[in-house]
């Protein structure tokens, strides 16, 4: 009946009812949090190339290089229900495909571990920047900063900030 | 019953013991988690509340899991024998 089994089984499933009510609390105490920080990006000496890409030598497409200035406040908050965040510089461009989206720079900042503000000054992309086919030349291409709060529990708000939109020449370079 | 060594007979609590401590735990855990999670919001770190919550269960097991004389204060007191009967009445 009540023995030490018994009572040791009463304690630990109510301790760990108790340990999940509290990661449900401190998911809820970040619900309505929702950090605007002021993002501001610059692009800078913008060019087009007809290239060879690196694993197609028989055919060229169109390659777009730029840098770019990038400052951003904290867009993470230091609060309990956060373990890092998931920083990426995204662009979304008018090109051959109906949605051509790629990211050209990304970090993951820890919290405690790394700073949460974001500076950079000319940076080149991270990631080079091909169209599939010549769909750059003349087109619009937009640079925005996107980060997911990775929370210890709850939801994955997703947030961007920042659009700026250039055109690209009409000539290659 | 031996159970790693241990007659488990010795480790029964009587019914006042048992009322006791299972309002004794329940209160232990809950507080314990009130207060870590008010500490874990006061310094915003989430691991806090985890470790305050986990040192309650870990206090309620030492506290509640053992027969402490404290839950055995009024051993049921049995009749004695019947003086006729010589044995227990067969059951079938």
């Amino acid at each position: 009946m009540h023995s030490a089994l018994t009572r040791g089984n009463a304690i630990f499933s109510l301790g760990f009812t108790c340990v999940a009510l509290a990661t449900f609390l401190c998911a809820v105490t970040t619900v309505f949090e929702n950090p605007s920080p002021v993002v501001s990006v610059n692009i800078h000496n913008p060019f087009v190339r007809n290239q060879q890409q690196y694993h197609r030598w028989s055919q060229r497409f169109d390659r777009a290089y730029f840098t770019f200035d990038l400052n951003a406040g904290t867009c993470m908050p230091v609060t309990a229900n956060v373990v890092a965040s998931c920083t990426t510089v995204r662009l979304r461009f008018t090109g051959s495909q109906a949605v051509n989206q790629i990211i050209v720079w990304d970090k993951i900042m820890r919290r405690d571990i790394d700073d949460p503000r974001i500076s950079l000054r000319d940076m080149k992309l991270k990631y080079p920047f091909y169209d599939d086919a010549h769909g750059l030349r003349g087109n619009n291409i937009t640079l925005s900063l996107h980060w997911n709060v990775v929370p210890v529990a709850g939801l994955l708000p997703r947030n961007s900030e920042g659009h700026v939109t250039i055109k690209l020449d009409d000539q290659y370079a | 019953m031996r159970l790693l060594g241990i007659d488990t007979a010795s480790w029964y609590m009587d019914y006042e013991g048992q009322k006791l401590m299972e309002g004794l735990f329940q209160y232990i855990i809950l507080g314990f988690m009130t207060l870590g999670f008010g500490w874990g919001y006061y310094c915003q770190r989430f691991e806090q509340t985890i470790y305050v919550t986990l040192g309650g269960v870990a206090l309620a097991f030492l506290i509640c899991l053992p027969p402490w004389p404290m839950y055995r204060r009024h051993p049921i007191k049995w009749l004695k024998r019947h003086p006729k009967q010589k044995s227990a009445p067969e059951t079938s």
